[in-house]
């Protein structure tokens, strides 16, 4: 062991004091960065030499050669990490629904005064109106104006509902554009951490970084993420690799034409292009809210227009109109189709009813060819319709309407004032259980976000402590070196003559 | 476990938002005067609203098509008030007319004063209501009687009930509550037919000064009387049954009301109180998350 050993440890130990001072720097300085893992200099006593002053008998001893970092540490719990994205994805699943049903509750507007159940409302009261005089012909004018309005109710609401479907492509194609790019941006990462695991520097910088882009990740789609002992990441969804290594997988957002253009996810290389069902993340909950929340909601409003026509159709063509004719089917498909694609868009009032003479609102007539404009049972017997789920005995077609033609029967003997309220709690109950689901996730990714902040987040007095510790430690090591150099100066210079 | 700072001013944000949360939906409340503004705040009671509403709405129509089934009876009431008064008067003319004093000049004023009367009778019979025919069955635009002439004697006049049309009574019927029908119109052919007809006969006779029939048209003229009075009550009775009805359906009207306010208004004492429990503990939040925020750290105090 030399004579300069001791100045060499003095400076050892300033240097590795030095470093932690910078380490806690960094710290302080990264204490509100998004996705920073807190660091700390770990410090290893140094390899000890044999000591020449401390020859004896026994033989030569060991003496420290002081201090070096080892490695920097970065704090951190994978465990918590897998929660916390597990949390924030259905998190995200569920704050998506909850404004996309905040959306479709609007464009529905049930909660309004110029709601389609007021319209059906009116519409039915419109008839029990006539029934009551049928013989005034404002009564009769109001109802065909009341049936334009509730017509134009249905058709609205399937108008906006399938804008809402259709407005979905573009948020869908953006956020498989940020998978595939996180996906990217993952593998460069994972190219990188492998290459500095092999030349033994610390990634520490790269880790945070992917770590909050796994975070980004899962707030858009739900993911497996599986960290490699070498420090890279595997990503899977559904069992599918999006990142192996420095390689990614793509996805794709593939309009279907069958499905109006909607678009499907699926990934680039399969060659069949089978649509995933994503469940977490915004995607999960923009496919839900526009495949499941939608879609049922269409499908209630196409089943109560269709009931609706087909029960007045077949009461109103068994009564008389003024002019003593037999009642025309009040409501027709404007497309002229029997089974239009969405009933709920396609229904309107027969065209060929051009006057309120046309209401069929009597069971009878006086005589041939001359109406009966007093009585209007038959358009009471409309009127009830809103309420029951029976018909009157003389009205033929009704017994031939079987369960097929009249969905909202089919959905269990429902009357359509009772099946529309249903649709409307429905979608309520959604809503409802999409909001609790932001509660409840909220809460468990707060507390596991407290787990990881408590191991990973920076304490600032715990940062001041430390730098006290290295900063008197880093003085104590000044002073260690000023003796070295006394004791040197002693030898070099003070002991006589010789050699001068 | 450790805490950073960063957790602290976290938790101070979310506790923040959540009394500002609270306070937000208590503010909806007391402005709206509503315990939800959208069905997703409580899904059920939203059902039984809507459905409450729509019942609501249906006995409105009832009302409605009670009041209006009302003023046609009372039309109708007070047409038959003026048969039965023609009538009366007719039968005291022919008292007159049948009184030995009377000689056949004084006959021939009656006969006149009947003629009269025949008109007054036509036009009761032919009354509208808003512009309806209300003793002329389903076909209410049709008028009920024409004057016409005898099939058997076409010298003489004769009053014609729905000229080539069904002469069988239709009983107009108005639903004023769920399965509840009540019969609105008077049958006008038995009511006013025979009246009318003895009427123009009665005339006839004290013009012919034949005093043997004006004597079976006084007995004829108690029967038509009797008809308008029967014709009368019936109607009578029908204006107390509806009365009855109305007071029920308002009745209900009022309790359903009620029930929607129930379901749907908030108790505005409640909000209130709790405004303003919520304004205290936002304000302590506040409070307690800048003191927490200020405090000084170690990095201040050391030298």
């Amino acid at each position: 062991m030399s004579s300069f050993s001791g100045i060499n440890v003095a400076l050892q130990n300033l240097l590795a004091q030095q470093a932690a001072l910078e380490i806690t720097q960094n710290n302080v300085a990264n204490a509100n960065t998004e996705g920073y893992h807190r660091q700390q200099a770990v410090m290893k006593a140094g390899f000890p030499a044999r000591s020449m002053s401390l020859t004896n008998s026994a033989g030569v001893q060991n003496i420290g050669t002081g201090v070096y970092i080892s490695n920097i540490k970065r704090y951190s719990l994978d465990f918590y990490d897998t929660q916390y994205r597990s949390q924030l994805s259905q998190n995200s699943r569920y704050s998506m629904l909850t404004d996309m049903l905040s959306e479709i509750e609007t464009n529905l507007a049930d909660s309004s005064s110029d709601s389609l159940t007021n319209r059906i409302n009116n519409f039915f009261a419109g008839w029990q109106t006539v029934a009551t005089d049928p013989d005034i012909a404002a009564n009769r004018q109001d109802l065909l104006e009341t049936t334009q309005t509730l017509v134009e109710g249905f058709q609205n609401r399937a108008l906006s509902l399938i804008q809402i479907q259709k407005d979905q492509n573009l948020a869908i194609t953006q956020r498989v554009d940020d998978v595939n790019s996180i996906a990217k941006q993952l593998a460069e990462l994972n190219a990188e951490i492998g290459r500095s695991q092999t030349d033994t520097s610390d990634p520490n910088a790269l880790l945070d970084e992917r770590d909050r882009l796994l975070d980004k990740l899962a707030t858009n789609i739900g993911t497996t993420v599986h960290i490699q002992d070498d420090g890279q990441v595997l990503v899977s969804i559904q069992g599918h690799a999006l990142v192996i290594g420095s390689r990614t997988f793509k996805l794709e957002a593939t309009p279907v034409a069958a499905n109006g253009n909607l678009v499907k996810i699926n990934w680039a290389d399969d060659p069949d292009k089978n649509a995933l069902t994503i469940e977490n993340g915004e995607i999960g909950g923009i496919m839900y809210a526009r495949d499941t929340v939608i879609g049922d909601q269409l499908k209630r409003l196409d089943n109560t227009a269709t009931s609706l026509m087909n029960r007045v159709n077949a009461i109103h063509q068994s009564g008389y109109d003024l002019n003593g004719n037999a009642g025309l089917p009040f409501f027709v498909f404007s497309d002229g189709s029997t089974n239009p694609v969405h009933a709920s868009l396609s229904i309107s009032l027969n065209t060929n009813i051009t006057s309120y003479t046309q209401i069929a609102a009597a069971t009878q007539v006086t005589a041939p060819g001359v109406g009966a404009p007093g009585d209007g049972n038959n358009a009471l017997d409309i009127a009830n319709c809103i309420n029951t789920t029976t018909f009157p005995t003389r009205v033929p077609p009704i017994t031939a309407l079987t369960n097929a033609q009249d969905p909202v029967m089919a959905a269990g003997e429902q009357s359509i004032g009772h099946y529309n309220t249903s649709r409307i709690t429905q979608l309520a109950l959604e809503q409802r259980h999409a909001e609790t689901g932001v509660k409840d996730t909220k809460s468990i990714m707060t507390a596991m976000d407290e787990q990881r902040e408590s191991v990973a987040g920076v304490n600032l007095d715990e940062e001041a402590a430390n730098m006290l510790k290295y900063q008197r430690a880093y003085q104590a090591a000044a002073r260690l070196m000023n003796t070295f150099d006394q004791m040197l100066e002693l030898v070099v210079t003070n002991l006589g003559l010789a050699g001068r | 476990m450790r805490i950073t700072n960063r957790m602290v001013v976290n938790n101070n944000i979310n506790n923040m938002t959540d009394a500002m949360d609270k306070l937000y939906d208590l503010q909806k409340q007391s402005a709206t005067h509503k315990k939800y503004l959208k069905a997703s705040d409580n899904p059920s009671n939203n059902a039984s609203v809507l459905t409450l509403k729509s019942a609501l709405q249906t006995s409105q129509v009832y009302e409605a098509t009670a009041q209006s089934t009302k003023d046609w009876m009372d039309a109708t009431d007070f047409a038959l008030q003026q048969a039965g008064d023609i009538t009366q008067r007719a039968i005291s003319a022919v008292m007159r007319g049948l009184s030995d004093t009377s000689g056949a000049d004084t006959r021939k004023t009656i006969a006149e004063e009947i003629d009269g009367m025949i008109k007054e009778a036509m036009d009761v019979a032919n009354t509208k209501h808003l512009d309806r025919y209300i003793f002329s069955g389903f076909t209410t635009n049709t008028v009920p009687f024409t004057m016409g002439t005898d099939p058997a004697d076409p010298t003489k006049d004769m009053a014609i009930y729905k000229t080539g049309l069904p002469q069988d009574f239709q009983a107009i019927r108005r639903d004023i509550g769920p399965g509840e029908t009540i019969t609105v119109n008077i049958d006008g052919k038995t009511t006013f037919e025979h009246m009318i007809n003895t009427l123009i006969k009665t005339r006839d006779a004290l013009k012919d000064n034949n005093t043997t029939e004006l004597r079976v048209q006084a007995a004829q003229l108690d029967i038509s009387l009797d008809e308008v009075t029967l014709a009368t009550t019936i109607n009578g009775s029908r204006i107390r049954a509806l009365e009855a009805a109305q007071d029920r359906i308002s009745e209900s009207n009022k309790e359903i009301k009620a029930l929607i306010s129930q379901k749907e208004e908030a108790n505005m004492a409640e909000v209130t109180a709790e405004l303003a429990n919520q304004e205290n503990i936002y304000q302590t939040v506040i409070t307690i998350s800048s003191r927490t925020q200020s405090m000084v750290n170690l990095f201040e105090s050391l030298g």
